[in-house]
């Protein structure tokens, strides 16, 4: 119960006018801080309510792909816009992410490792592509902040995609080291 | 044996396939509307895409240039026009574009005025007085052909509308920062957009589109 509360606390801090203009103001804070928060807050969702357990073929695949399908959505410079400039479609915007963040609370658990590694692979080229795009513009690419900004965002994205990587790595390396001995022993 | 049964093993598939399949379909679908199939991704780009097919009538501004002199730019109607839209106080995309300007009004000097003139209109007329239009335009060598001007009035909903039919996208952010698209347009003699140039880096572009339709 406790943890409930906690989580509708978080959530209405995390979307109330104060927290989300402030967040709104910079492109790092609501590109790399509001929408993981969001998604966060929505795969928690996932860990205090327990998930119904649905017997639908490939549930754990349709949800990534509705997670993946919401972040590219609202990382589109365009989208990003619509979502300071307008009441609506900021909301949708906060709905959205906390459906993407609960379905991957889904999908994550009941997808194998490997399939697990390509969503993992596909993000990383994800956010170090938005990454290069936003560092190294000259002109705006998002038309409500200004470069400096938006170079800024860029930076800290390859910084992400980067530490996003040696993790990616590391697991990779770890189940390697972890199932080799057996895979040899089996052979 | 069930698995060995090729029908099942088709059910079991659809069933596997489609509601993932349904899943991207609807993302693609969504996304193809959102950035007008996949060809408009910024809001700067959405707006020069909803201004509508070229050609397109171009509106018409009231500005003032750097001799002070109040026109419209129909006034230039009869030659072409290369359009732009910037402001000085621009401390990244303008100066790019004016300096596209300042590379194409060298390759095409002979041209102007009689045939091209090329427009440079700023959205700050508060700050871009007659003085600092005539400073820049200095800093420029003082080009024929070239007017740099400002709007007569401040940025309001019928200017936007019309910078918007244009397909040019600005908003201003703070007192002294505006966001603006970045293309430049071609304007044939009637007045009528028949060619954008988008972002700055277009000189050799604006050249070619020039010479070939003028000589």
């Amino acid at each position: 119960m406790i943890r409930r509360v906690c989580w509708a606390i978080a959530v209405v801090a995390a979307v109330s006018p104060p927290i989300d203009s402030f967040l709104d103001l910079s492109m790092s804070r609501h590109m790399l801080l509001q929408m993981p928060l969001l998604v966060g807050l929505g795969y928690a969702a996932g860990l205090v309510w327990p998930i119904p357990r649905l017997r639908l073929a490939s549930l754990g695949l349709s949800a990534i792909f509705f997670a993946m399908g919401s972040l590219m959505f609202w990382m589109l410079p365009r989208s990003l816009d619509t979502a300071v400039t307008t009441a609506w479609a900021d909301q949708a915007m906060h709905i959205n992410m906390l459906a993407a963040g609960w379905s991957l609370a889904i999908g994550l658990p009941r997808l194998p490792f490997h399939t697990k590694m390509a969503f993992g692979v596909y993000g990383l080229a994800m956010v170090l592509t938005a990454g290069v795009v936003y560092a190294t513009a000259v002109v705006p690419v998002c038309s409500r902040y200004s470069v400096q900004q938006q170079n800024a965002a860029g930076a800290l994205m390859l910084w992400i995609g980067a530490t996003l990587f040696v993790v990616l790595l590391g697991r990779g390396a770890f189940l390697l080291a972890a199932i080799a001995p057996r895979a040899r022993a089996n052979h | 044996m069930v698995c060995d049964d090729p029908g099942r093993k088709l059910k079991s598939l659809v069933r596997r396939l489609v509601p993932p399949l349904l899943v991207v379909a609807v993302w693609v679908g969504v996304l193809s509307w959102w950035t007008s199939g996949f060809s408009a991704f910024t809001t700067y780009s959405h707006t020069l895409r909803a201004a509508g097919p070229l050609p397109r009538p171009a509106p018409s501004f009231h500005i003032r240039d750097q001799f002070g002199v109040l026109r419209d730019t129909t006034d230039f109607s009869g030659r072409h026009i290369l359009l732009q839209f910037s402001y000085l106080s621009c401390g990244d995309v303008c100066p790019l574009s004016m300096a596209d300007f300042h590379m194409t009004h060298l390759a095409l000097e002979n041209l102007m005025p009689d045939e091209l003139v090329l427009l440079t209109v700023s959205f700050d007329p508060a700050r871009d007085t007659t003085e600092r239009l005539t400073n820049m335009w200095g800093l420029h060598g003082r080009p024929t052909g070239w007017y740099l001007a400002a709007l007569t009035a401040p940025l309001d909903d019928g200017i936007q509308a019309d910078l918007q039919s244009l397909g040019v996208w600005v908003s201003r952010q703070d007192e002294n920062l505006f966001n603006h698209s970045a293309q430049s347009f071609l304007l044939d003699p009637e007045g009528r957009v028949i060619e954008v140039f988008e972002g700055p880096g277009n000189s050799g572009r604006m050249v070619a589109a020039v010479e070939e339709r003028l000589l």
